[in-house]
């Protein structure tokens, strides 16, 4: 018999309709969104607060001379931000190639990705 | 995705714990995390590689100079939160992570070193968000500082202490509420190479007590999360 002799019902738990959701995990990866500052101005700004680089100066890379291809010729003119194109540059000199090498071996490891 | 730095060019100022403390438990807590290991000694690197912990919490080593920026922007896409453990010098890796950073926090000890380089630090912040102000005039770069080594509740707090308080609250210098106490659990944290949580009792002197006060310092440290742009 439910109730007892009083037909008291017993109390149901209040559902929590919401749920509490942990602080953590409010937060989700997205792509960084910032102004586009120069790294140039950005080590100006921090060489006054006394920062400096601790890095050993690297030497000046020696370029691998530029074989004149037989092949027809033309010239790719690409606008860069900053970041990239300073990006693309450091990515040459890891390289070790030309700027022009460095396109066709970027190709062809986009190539060989997309095939695998 | 916010991104992290931990920065003091002050070394051993409690950048590498404080870090690794905030970052394992988070990760525990089920959120995605990355700790950009920007220390020379390689700690958190050593923790991660050497120890048995099975936090998901996963670790970038040895960035440089040019390759910390990019190195960011790719963590931030697969990690909700993005830790960078930076170097105790105020090098270009250093400025360069605080100018890309969401929140800079800057651990101290109560030592007048300390914190006359963590001036350093907070002077950069304030500089490079002024110079991000020209383009986005809203732009801020939250920051505390962190107490670290502080003395455990109840216990006396030294002079010095109490003195640093002081004068960082009057030049109006922003910092956290909770401090993280100078703890044996902390310690066994490196030593045995586990998140806290992994720790068991014999490993740690009241383990309980420290994973309160990381607990405070994440939950005062989220709440700042949430108001950041």
């Amino acid at each position: 018999m439910t109730g007892g002799s009083f037909g008291f019902q017993p109390i149901e738990a209040e559902k929590e309709e919401n749920s509490v959701v942990d602080p953590a995990l409010l937060f989700v990866p997205k792509p960084v969104d910032r102004p586009h500052i120069p790294l140039a101005q950005l080590d100006a700004v921090a060489a006054s607060a006394g920062f400096s680089s601790r890095e050993p100066v690297a030497t000046q890379t020696r370029r691998r001379r530029r074989t004149v291809p037989k092949l027809p010729q033309r010239t790719l003119p690409i606008r860069l931000v900053e970041d990239e194109y300073q990006r693309f540059l450091r990515f040459a000199d890891q390289l070790g190639m030309t700027y022009s090498e460095t396109v066709s071996w970027l190709m062809d490891e986009a190539n060989n990705k997309t095939r695998s | 995705m916010p991104v992290i730095a931990v920065a003091n060019p002050k070394g051993g100022a409690g950048k590498s714990t404080s870090t690794l403390l905030l970052a394992t438990h988070l990760s525990q807590r089920g959120a995605s995390t990355c700790i950009i290991d920007a220390d020379p000694n390689q700690t958190i690197t050593d923790w991660k590689i050497n120890g048995q912990s099975k936090s998901k919490l996963s670790v970038i080593a040895g960035p440089t100079e040019n390759s910390i920026l990019d190195l960011i922007d790719d963590q931030a896409k697969q990690n909700a939160f993005v830790f960078v453990d930076l170097e105790g010098t105020a090098s270009l890796l250093v400025s360069r992570a605080i100018a890309y950073a969401d929140f800079v926090i800057i651990p101290i000890q109560a030592s007048a070193v300390d914190v006359r380089q963590a001036q350093k630090a907070i002077n950069a912040v304030r500089s490079e968000e002024k110079l991000a102000q020209r383009l986005v005039p809203d732009k801020k770069i939250p920051h505390r500082v962190l107490l670290t080594r502080t003395p455990a509740p109840g216990a006396p707090v030294p002079k010095t202490q109490k003195r640093l308080e002081g004068e960082i609250g009057a030049v109006g210098i922003p910092r956290f509420a909770s401090s993280l106490a100078e703890r044996q659990a902390f310690k066994a944290m490196f030593l045995e190479r586990l998140t806290l949580e992994e720790l068991d009792a014999g490993q740690a002197g009241n383990l309980e007590a420290a994973l309160i006060n990381v607990r405070q310092l994440a939950d005062e440290f989220l709440e700042l999360l949430k108001s950041v742009k």
